[in-house]
């Protein structure tokens, strides 16, 4: 089966993303049209400033655009409620952010599990569990009692992986999940985002600089000063 | 989850410690004074010894009398308690009693004492503690006998710290056989006196049949219900009663009042003294006093609140990361709101816990340098509780607007906030 014929999980149609400062305003994205199948591996490149993290915040529904409308499943996003945008992140997306952001205030474990709180019927144990799993995943069991100061760029990387994949989500989304690891730990995280996509049926869209990971990925949207300006099929089958 | 909020507020109070420092002062000194104020309501309301049967006393105080332009405010004559009062049905027992100061001189000084006439029924209403003997008799009342019930700090006095039964108590040049000593009460209490005396001891002859206060002086009465069951029944017999009292002394026509509950006749001596409508002694002071003190009560923390809103404010921008990523993962604004009103109330309650401490230190002092004399406030579990209530307000009122208000912040706005702390 193609891609191509599988139901889009998220589409974006005439996306633009304005922003305004004082005085200052930033063309973040200019008409965009993206489709993302359920099941896709997408890989998104482009030099720094070219929009890709503006256009994953607005694929994970974090931000929303200027113009242009979202659809998650078919349904334009608009029409969701604040809590029902809520709950959609919780179960179905699951974010890797570009400069981590983990809660310096609780531990490793804390900070995995920290999308599981808010999803109902879960108890303390279970969620302690799949934390660990999680961890385990990274490669990082023996640093789950740590605060996230007291661990490496790379290894908080890791971290930050774990809690987006912690929740078993339909849609990943990575923000250079592999920018401060070396190659065999980014192979590493590239195995589990492999694994993640094959396996369970995720589906990714991964920003990243390293043409190889790219290459690895079914397909890359390049982007370029705020527009699409390529799409590079590298696989036409999603494997099983 | 309660878990993991209480986890992440403990951490964030000792990371910040000053900030957490500076709050705490804040909370701890303002329900200090909230507490040390509450403390002293619940003394009266549930006031110690003599009042062990208080659910079932009325009293009869403050009356109002009026006639064409004339107005007084007073206790009421002997012969009000006398005819009238005495006079209601399911009443157990009633005690009327005047109050006085008199000049006595025990080891030659001058001292000026607190003194109370009453009848024997009093030692029945009220429980008091008898160190030795006990109470006049009605007989002693009846036969105007000069004897006297003392207080253990009267006896010190006259006595030293030996027996005082059946000695002689030289007052106003008459001398009254001691047949009681009663243990000190609060100087705050309905009852407090140095010496007791029957009633009849003060009879001026007009006394017996004055209605509205005259030379006889005035008097309170202290009601004794059968049952509480009947509290209600006699304050209603005791309007229609009042609407049949006849005064024969010009220019008053009418007296109106109450008979009322301990509490209620604290509320109405704070609140309605000066007031000459028609309902004085009916009109709901209790409920009235209850809303002045807690609106007072509200008023007193807003601006620790407000303030402490401020600092929230802050704190909680420092954390905008946190709250980001919390959103992007799926927390509810409501799961926000209600974690840092959690976190808030912690906040709080330790405040609270310290503000306990801080009132039952300054109950100390107040005990040692004695403040009121023979009082000892206490925080009791009722007054726990209250603080327990007042603290959970206070971070209610400082935590929910702060917390609204940043969980409305766009996620991503929050997480570029968050990247420089
Ligand atoms: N909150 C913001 N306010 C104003 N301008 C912004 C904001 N966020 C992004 N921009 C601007 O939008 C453009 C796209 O930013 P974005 O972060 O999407 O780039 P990027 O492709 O992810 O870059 P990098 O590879 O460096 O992460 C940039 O010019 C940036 O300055
Ligand atoms: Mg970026």
């Amino acid at each position: 089966m193609t891609s191509i014929q599988q139901p889009n999980i998220i589409a974006l149609s005439g996306v633009e993303k304005m922003y305004r400062t004082d005085k200052l305003e930033t063309q973040a994205l200019s008409n965009i049209n993206v489709n993302i199948a359920a099941g896709e591996f997408v890989s998104i490149m482009g030099p720094s400033g070219s929009g890709k993290s503006t256009l994953l915040n607005i694929l994970g529904l974090l931000d929303v655009p200027t113009h242009g409308s979202v659809a998650l499943h078919g349904k334009n996003v608009e029409s969701f409620k604040d809590n029902e945008l809520a709950h959609i992140r919780n179960k179905e997306i699951g974010f890797v952010f570009q400069s981590f952001h983990l809660v310096n205030d609780v531990r490793v474990v804390d900070n995995v599990e920290l999308p599981l709180l808010y999803r109902k019927g879960l108890t303390g144990s279970e969620r302690r569990r799949m934390a660990l799993e999680a961890l385990e995943m990274v490669g990082l069991t023996s640093r789950t009692k740590h605060f996230p100061s007291q661990l490496s760029g790379g290894q908080q990387q890791r971290v930050a992986i774990a809690r987006a994949i912690v929740g078993k989500p339909r849609l990943l989304l990575a923000d250079e999940p592999t920018g401060n690891l070396d190659s065999k730990m980014g192979d590493e995280i590239m195995h589990i985002l492999h694994t993640l996509n094959a396996e369970h049926g995720a589906t990714i869209a991964m920003v990243t600089h390293d043409e190889r990971l790219a290459a690895a990925t079914d397909r890359t949207i390049r982007v370029f000063d705020g527009n699409i300006v390529g799409n590079t099929v590298w696989k036409n089958t999603v494997l099983a | 989850m309660l878990r993991n909020y209480l986890l992440i507020a403990w951490k964030v109070l000792l990371r910040r410690k000053f900030f957490t420092f500076i709050s705490l002062v804040g909370i701890s000194l303002t329900l200090a004074t909230l507490l040390v104020v509450t403390a002293f309501v619940d003394n009266i309301a549930h006031p110690p010894l003599p009042f062990l049967k208080t659910d079932r006393m009325l009293f009869v105080q403050t009356m109002m009398a009026k006639g064409g332009d004339n107005v007084i405010f007073s206790n009421a004559g002997f012969g009000f308690h006398d005819k009238y009062v005495r006079q209601l049905p399911d009443i157990e027992a009633i005690a009327v009693i005047g109050s006085g100061i008199i000049d006595a001189y025990p080891s030659g000084q001058k001292v000026r004492m607190n003194v109370s006439y009453t009848e024997a029924s009093f030692w029945h209403i009220m429980d008091f503690e008898f160190i030795e003997g006990g109470g006049f008799t009605e007989e002693d009342v009846v036969n105007v006998r000069n004897v006297a019930v003392i207080s253990e700090e009267t006896r010190t006095r006259f006595f030293g710290n030996t027996s005082a039964l059946g000695k002689m108590l030289p007052i106003d040049g008459k001398s009254f056989r001691v047949v009681g000593v009663v243990k000190n009460v609060s100087a705050t209490s309905f009852v407090y006196s140095a010496i007791w005396f029957p009633i009849t001891i003060d009879f001026v002859p007009e006394a017996r049949s004055e209605i509205v206060q005259g030379v006889g002086g005035g008097y309170r009465s202290i009601i004794l219900a059968k049952s509480v069951n009947d509290i209600p029944r006699i304050k209603n017999n005791f309007q229609t009663m009042l609407s049949r009292v006849q005064i024969p002394t010009p220019p008053f026509t009418k007296m109106y009042g109450g008979a009322t509950s301990i509490l209620e006749s604290h509320a109405m001596e704070l609140l309605s003294m000066s007031d000459e409508d028609e309902d004085f002694g009916t009109r709901n002071s209790l409920a009235l006093m209850i809303g002045v003190l807690v609106a007072g009560a509200l008023a007193f923390m807003l601006l620790p609140a407000i303030n402490l809103v401020n600092l929230n404010v802050s704190r909680i921008l420092e954390r905008a990361s946190e709250i980001g990523v919390r959103k992007a993962f799926g927390a509810s604004r409501r799961a926000l709101v209600g974690q840092f009103v959690v976190e808030n109330c912690i906040l709080t309650v330790i405040g609270g816990a310290i503000g306990i401490l801080l009132a039952e230190l300054f109950f100390l002092w107040f005990a040692w340098i004695d403040f009121v004399p023979h009082t000892t406030f206490h925080i009791n579990y009722r007054v726990v509780v209250y603080a327990i209530i007042m603290s959970l307000v206070f971070g209610l009122l400082s935590g929910v607007l702060p917390a609204w208000k940043m969980s409305r912040l766009p996620i991503v706005s929050s997480l570029k906030g968050g990247i420089n702390v």
